[in-house]
C-alpha cells in the first residue's frame, strides 16, 4: 500500500476499449471514457478486465472526434484545478471555451453526428455546446432558410400563424 | 437504457430523426419568438413539438426583438403565456412601448409560476403603477 503513495512511480493508466458502429477498436484512459455518463453509470458492474463498450450508434469518425473532445476536457479540467490550487493566475477556463468554439465550428453533418453521438453516450457539456451550435445556426432564419440549411422536406403547407 | 438499443441503421442524416428532447432543448435556447417565427414554420413535427409548454417558461423580449416583430408582439406574448399552460416563471420586457396593461393583468389573471417580472425601459406611467400591482399579485399566487 505504501508504493502508491510513492510520487515516482506512476501507476499504469487504466484504459478501456471503445468500439465503433463500423468494427474500430479506440483505447482510451478510463477517466476519459467516463466522461460519458452512460459509461460511467455501468462501469462499476463490468469485470476489469472486461472494460469494452460496443457503441452501436457511433460511426469511428464521430468516435474519433466524441474522444479528442473528452480529453481535452479531461486534461484541461486537470490544468485548471491546479493553477487554481498553486493560485497562480491561469486563463485555462477560457482558452477551454475558445478550444470548444473551434471544434463545434462543423459542418451540418458532422454537428449532427456530434448532437446523436453526445445525447447517446450522455456527455452533458458535449450535447449542451451542440445544441447551443443548432440554436445558433437557426438564429435569424426562415423557415425556408432553415429547411435548406439542415436538408429538411416541407412535408405541409403550414401557415405558422394559424391558430390551434 | 433503452437508448443503446436503438441502433440506428441509417447512416444518412436526417434531422427528424433528433430525440425530441434535444429538438426541445434548441427550441427552449431560441425562444419563444423564434420558434413562432421560423422554428415551428419548418415542418410539421418540429411545429408539434413546438407546443410543448417547457419552451415557454422563460419569455424574454430584448430591444432588436421589438425591432423585429413590431406590432405583433402584444399577440406573441399572450400566446406565450397561453403555450406554456401556467409554467411560465419569468418574464423579462426591455424597451417597452405599447400599452401593456391588458397583458400584465392577463398573467396575473391566470394559473401561473412567474417568480421573476423584469421591465426595462418602460416608460409608461400608469403601466409602471400597474406592475406594482401585478408583481404583488403574481408573487401572492407563486407562494401559494
Amino acid at each position: 500500500m505504501k508504493d502508491s503513495f510513492n510520487p515516482s512511480i506512476e501507476p499504469p493508466k487504466k484504459t478501456v476499449t471503445l468500439v465503433s458502429s463500423d468494427g474500430y477498436d479506440f483505447e482510451v484512459e478510463e477517466e476519459v471514457a467516463l466522461e460519458s455518463q452512460v459509461i460511467k453509470d455501468g462501469f462499476e458492474d463490468k469485470a476489469v478486465d472486461d472494460r469494452e463498450y460496443l457503441l452501436f450508434n457511433v460511426h469511428s469518425d464521430t468516435l474519433e472526434l466524441i474522444i479528442k473532445y473528452c480529453e481535452k476536457h479531461v486534461s484541461s479540467r486537470k490544468s485548471i484545478s491546479a493553477a487554481a490550487a498553486s493560485s497562480s493566475s491561469s486563463n485555462g477556463e477560457e482558452a477551454l471555451k475558445e478550444w470548444d468554439e473551434h471544434f463545434i465550428s462543423v459542418d451540418t453533418n458532422t454537428l449532427y453526428d456530434i448532437l446523436m453521438a453526445a445525447d447517446y453516450l450522455n456527455i452533458k457539456s458535449l450535447l449542451d455546446l451542440a445544441i447551443q451550435k443548432v440554436a445558433d445556426t437557426i438564429h435569424g432564419r426562415s423557415p425556408e432558410q432553415i429547411r435548406k440549411k439542415f436538408n429538411i422536406e416541407n412535408d405541409s403547407i403550414i401557415d405558422p400563424w394559424a391558430s390551434e | 437504457m433503452t437508448k443503446m438499443l436503438a441502433a440506428s441503421e441509417g447512416v444518412t442524416t436526417n434531422w427528424l430523426d433528433l430525440p425530441e428532447d434535444v429538438i426541445i432543448t434548441i427550441f427552449m435556447k431560441l425562444g419563444p419568438f423564434e420558434v413562432f417565427c421560423s422554428a415551428q414554420g419548418v415542418c410539421s413535427s418540429w411545429r408539434n413539438l413546438a407546443k410543448e409548454p417547457r419552451i415557454f417558461r422563460s419569455i424574454v423580449i430584448s430591444r432588436s426583438q421589438w425591432l423585429r416583430f413590431g406590432n405583433y408582439y402584444p399577440n406573441l406574448a399572450k400566446h406565450a403565456v397561453d403555450r406554456s399552460c401556467g409554467q411560465v416563471a419569468e418574464i423579462s420586457f426591455d424597451g417597452w412601448d405599447w400599452d401593456c396593461g391588458w397583458f400584465l393583468q392577463y398573467i396575473a389573471d391566470q394559473p401561473n409560476m412567474v417568480k421573476r417580472l423584469r421591465m426595462k425601459h418602460c416608460s409608461k406611467r400608469s403601466d409602471v403603477l400597474l406592475i406594482k400591482y401585478v408583481t404583488n399579485s403574481l408573487y401572492w399566487k407563486s407562494s401559494n
